[in-house]
């Protein structure tokens, strides 16, 4: 998705960089840790944070992050877009928690991708484990919210999860 | 080429000013991005522990055709336990520096997990020294 669908999405403002609106966002985390933000993220990836420094802008600055969107109605000080503004990296800013806010993303396609220890790669593959079969299937189950739904209703009733 | 910039115990405004001057410096000469970022993360990681556990320091690149060479050298209390503060989770920072969104213990490991070479000697009561090699991709990363 684009950042557009990104503010549409979690209704959010934008405090600096309205140019980079059209950009494409393939992938999301939620941190409120700048060292694993430092450890986990990749590059261009958005971030969704309740942290709001200079350092965070800073950090992303120099993971190459493609966003930052501050959550729970938390506003930056004037220092800190303006820090974002020269730094290029476009700064939104959302009432929603920062549960929330990942889980509307995610619902709409935005998947995570983090390399967080013992992360799965993406939803999909959460889904497709937590249903029982590997995570090699994963394209199968991916790309299709209907189908993932179906096998999380799955896993949830299946015997193994029954008390 | 080298770069040397001062870092200033406690001064969490300046804070990551170092390093966001040695990845700009690494991008004008060419460096590729996935390697200027890696540099730039080991040596923003290496920039925060003086300014989150030190008094003062230096942070220095030296950029050659073949590697990126990122040191960070302090006055401070130094590290007493080296293989401890190597280890995810452990962190002895404040709690005031915990509220910024530091102090996860992750730091040194990060420089580690970045650099294609990692050094660290430490002296109580002295300081700490960091070295980090990043071998830069062969063939003319450079212009």
């Amino acid at each position: 998705m684009r950042l557009r669908d990104v503010m549409r999405i979690l209704d959010a403002t934008v405090l600096t960089g309205e140019d980079k609106l059209d950009q494409e966002i393939e992938a999301a985390c939620g941190c409120d840790l700048i060292s694993d933000l430092l450890a986990f993220t990749r590059a261009r990836m958005l971030v969704l944070t309740g942290l709001v420094t200079p350092q965070i802008i800073r950090a992303a600055e120099m993971m190459d992050l493609s966003a930052i969107v501050f959550v729970r109605g938390k506003k930056p000080t004037a220092e800190i877009v303006s820090m974002a503004k020269e730094a290029g990296i476009p700064v939104l800013c959302t009432s929603y928690p920062l549960y929330e806010s990942a889980g509307l993303l995610f619902e709409a396609g935005l998947r995570g991708k983090c390399a967080w220890p013992g992360a799965v790669t993406s939803g999909a593959d959460a889904v497709a484990r937590a249903s029982g079969r590997e995570g090699g299937n994963a394209p199968a189950a991916g790309g299709d919210g209907g189908n993932a739904g179906d096998s999380e209703r799955a896993a949830r009733g299946g015997p193994r999860d029954a008390p | 080429m080298r770069l040397e910039c001062r870092v200033t115990g406690g001064d969490f405004q300046a804070a990551g000013e170092a390093a966001a001057r040695v990845k700009r410096a690494l991008r004008q000469v060419g460096v590729d991005p996935e390697t200027a970022r890696r540099a730039a993360i080991v040596a923003y990681e290496a920039e925060m522990n003086i300014v989150i556990h030190a008094s003062r320091g230096i942070l220095a690149v030296d950029i050659s055709p073949d590697r990126i060479e990122v040191a960070a050298d302090d006055e401070g209390p130094g590290i007493p336990d080296i293989s401890l503060a190597m280890q995810e989770g452990y962190s002895t920072a404040p709690e005031h520096v915990r509220e910024m969104g530091f102090g996860a213990g992750l730091g040194l490991p990060n420089m580690k997990r970045y650099s294609d070479q990692f050094h660290i000697e430490s002296t109580v009561g002295r300081g700490t020294s960091v070295r980090m090699v990043i071998n830069l991709p062969s063939k003319g990363s450079l212009p």
